[in-house]
């Protein structure tokens, strides 16, 4: 019954915000430099969050990740990229929520189905961790390609800084992806199952 | 052993610490925003030289501060190179290939590598100078409006002030499962991808698995601890909004309107 | 394999408002094959000490020598490999450190990162499993299926699988029941006199220093002050620690009563002396 109360649910939340936090100020963890890129592995914390709270909560923590980094690209940038991409709260913030959103969704969708759990939660880490990739670079798109934001942004040249950009997150999601495959399953799974033994 | 101060709240008792913290993320706010409306050179040194006071007030001392913030600064140059190097207009000093050197780059990259840095000092001092309890509240009052819309603020305040308090815990976890991982002979000094990538797996399940019995524990503390839905909180700590803090508030927007009018239009 | 401390000083967050030394002056050596408890109050330095010993931190001043290996705080990340193969180190609450998907593989883990093929760590790693106590049954279950107990001895297996020659243990039966702590304790003492392991462990058990350390090492403040067997640091008069609950018991019993055998330490040895200055009497009311 504890898992059904309030006090579990605002525990839980607090607990996967202080996650995000810890990964976002503690250095080599929330993000790994690795050369010129710098991997995260926070969407793994808000996927997880998704599949074991559900989409809202999911929501949620993925939105304090969003805000934590619109913060963090104006005074503690960990890569060059950084201040050029989510100093706008629609690349930084949007796609974030979205992430635990959709995987929430997805996961429920899929425990409907036939589908093996294992199989489940890797398909919902892939997607979760594609819409971030594929929002982010579908908002660089849009913003610097139009001229009047890209001005706005310092950007002169669009077409060649947009293609650098994208290159940058484009290769930064796959291994993203990867992890989140690889991880979500092996934390989920265990969870998942304590939690049918207990209610049953 | 930590060489990143950015986040970290050190103790003190100087005048800055004694402001309201609401008032102080405010002015922190204000200077930001004036510093990415700038345009004029004047008003970078003015910001700067507020930057330089508020370092002062703190008394944590230059090279510390430095030292905690000599990461950030060398990405930001970074960032500026990159700027310089994909930007073209003005006039042109050099070219090769995709990359080009221009009048109009070095302007715009100046001025990022300014508003950037001045954002970066502002708030590494508004954490340093702020107890973490302080900034809970503070989300809270933010959060204020939102009560209209039917949501519950006492959880928000909850939920922040739990966050905030697990920081430090959930952070020497990670620490400590690291070193047992390390003493297990993980190498995270390794480039590879696919190594660090088995690296995180070691750390990440041991601590979520901590985490959700973690959650467990605090639930049931809570519940005995006579936690019921949906009751009015009361506070311990009240945070005083006193005489000084509004004239210090109106000073601070006075010096922000006038420093937009005067650099920004 | 011997581990010996030169002058080393430890301070954390060094040349910063936060600085704290938790180490100061510190001269020592773990002779190969021993089995030393460290004891000291909570901020004493306990920590830090083992955290030196297999080079997850480095000295701040002065040297650590494990072997042949010198550590000093120009040492570099890749020569510390060795060392961590060389000295095993078990955490407080070790059970956290379990991830991999089945007990089995978990094990394996420690093997596989200092190079060895995977039937190598398979065999060292079923090897250890069964010298803790894990049946084979459990091999390929989660380890987050397991009792707390053996979640912990499975871990202690994920250590001692890497075969390290030196084994250093933070806390070991925190939180372990009476007989739990018995077992470990059984343990470790087999590890060293069968396997010539030389054992450091930090604890706040007088019992278990008593009953199975060679030599104990007192901290406080970050400096060691005292370094010597159980017997002479319980016996002083002047006394740095709490006493154990066997020598507690005769000293209360013998309250007003010159004594001049020897203080005893553990349950054994009190039951014992017991027999001997009490035991023809006792014959007489039989």
């Amino acid at each position: 019954m504890l898992r059904k109360s309030k006090a579990y649910r605002i525990s839980i939340l607090a607990l996967f915000i202080a996650i995000i936090m810890v990964q976002n100020f503690v250095p080599l963890f929330g993000y790994i430099p690795v050369g010129p890129l710098s991997l995260t592995t926070i969407h793994i914390t808000v996927i997880i969050a998704a599949v074991m709270l559900g989409p809202l909560d999911g929501g949620i923590v993925g939105g304090v990740w969003g805000l934590l980094s619109f913060i963090r690209a104006f005074t503690a940038p960990t890569s060059p990229v950084e201040p050029l991409i989510f100093t706008n709260p629609l690349i930084s913030i949007l796609p974030r929520i979205l992430i635990g959103v959709v995987a929430g969704y997805v996961f429920i969708a899929l425990t409907k189905t036939k589908i093996k759990p294992v199989l489940s939660l890797v398909i919902t880490a892939v997607v979760g961790s594609l819409t971030n990739a594929l929002l982010v670079l579908g908002m660089i798109a849009i913003f610097y390609r139009t001229p009047a934001v890209a001005h706005a942004y310092g950007v002169s040249d669009p077409s060649l800084i947009t293609k650098v950009l994208m290159a940058t997150v484009g290769t930064n999601s796959i291994p993203e992806t990867i992890l989140a495959a690889i991880v979500v399953p092996l934390i989920c799974l265990p969870l998942l199952k304590h939690r049918q033994a207990k209610t049953k | 052993m930590n060489k990143f101060i950015f986040g970290q709240y050190l103790p003190g008792t100087t005048l800055i610490y004694r402001l309201n913290p609401l008032l102080k993320l405010i002015t922190a706010v204000l200077l930001i925003i004036a510093s990415f409306v700038n345009h004029s050179w004047i008003g970078f040194v003015i910001l700067l030289v507020i930057c330089g006071l508020l370092i002062r007030m703190s008394k944590v001392g230059w090279k510390f501060f430095l030292k905690g913030t000599k990461f950030f600064i060398y990405i930001i140059l970074l960032t500026s190179i990159i700027q310089v190097l994909f930007s073209k207009g003005g006039q042109v000093y050099w070219h090769w290939g995709i990359f080009t050197i221009s009048s109009f780059g070095i302007h715009i990259a100046t001025l990022a590598f300014f508003r950037f840095l001045i954002a970066i000092v502002v708030l590494t001092i508004y954490l340093m100078t702020t107890d973490p309890a302080d900034i809970a509240q503070t989300i809270q009052g933010i959060c204020y409006p939102l009560k209209f819309v039917g949501v519950n603020l006492d959880d928000i305040g909850l939920v922040a002030a739990i966050g905030l308090r697990f920081v430090p815990t959930l952070t020497d976890e990670v620490t400590n499962i690291k070193n047992a991982q390390k003493a297990r002979g993980i190498d995270f000094q390794k480039q590879s991808i696919f190594s660090r990538i088995k690296s995180s797996v070691a750390i990440f399940v041991p601590l979520f698995m901590n985490v959700f019995r973690r959650a467990e524990q605090l639930a049931s503390s809570m519940i005995l601890r006579g936690y019921t839905d949906g009751k009015k909180r009361t506070h311990l700590r009240q945070l005083k909004w006193s005489k000084f803090d509004s004239l210090a508030l109106i000073g601070v927007m006075i010096g922000f309107c006038g420093f937009i009018l005067i650099f920004c239009i | 394999m011997e581990i010996k401390l030169k002058h080393v000083g430890y301070t954390y967050s060094l040349n910063s408002p936060l600085e704290f030394t938790a180490l100061q002056d510190i001269n020592l050596a773990f002779p190969t094959g021993k089995f030393t408890a460290v004891v000291g109050k909570t901020g004493s330095g306990k920590s830090t000490l083992i955290k030196l010993l297999n080079g997850l931190e480095l000295p701040t001043t002065g040297e650590v020598t494990v072997g042949d290996q010198v550590i000093t705080n120009r040492t570099k990340a890749k020569q510390l490999k060795q060392v961590r193969k060389n000295v095993g180190m078990v955490f407080q609450f070790p059970e956290n450190q379990l991830f991999a998907e089945t007990v089995l593989k978990d094990v394996m883990f420690g093997p596989l990162n200092f190079g060895k093929s995977e039937n190598e760590a398979k065999e060292l790693a079923e090897k250890w499993l069964a010298e803790v106590g894990i049946q084979a049954s459990l091999f390929e279950q989660s380890p987050f299926e397991l009792s707390g107990g053996q979640m912990r001895r499975v871990a202690l297996a994920g250590v001692l699988a890497c075969e390290p020659e030196v084994l250093v243990l933070d806390e070991p039966s925190a939180g372990l029941d009476p007989a739990g702590n018995q077992n470990l304790m059984q343990l470790l003492k087999k590890l060293q006199t069968e396997r010539g392991m030389t054992i450091i462990m930090v604890t706040h058990s007088m019992e278990n220093v008593a009953e199975f350390a060679d030599q104990v090492l007192v901290m406080k403040n970050g400096k060691v002050i005292a370094d010597e067997t159980p017997r002479e640091l319980f016996s002083d008069s002047q006394s740095l620690v709490e006493l154990p609950e066997a020598s507690q018991f005769y000293l209360k019993l013998m309250k007003s009563r010159q004594f001049n055998n020897e203080l005893p330490i553990t349950k054994n040895e009190l039951i014992k002396t017991l027999v001997k200055q009490f035991g023809q009497k006792g014959d007489q009311y039989e």
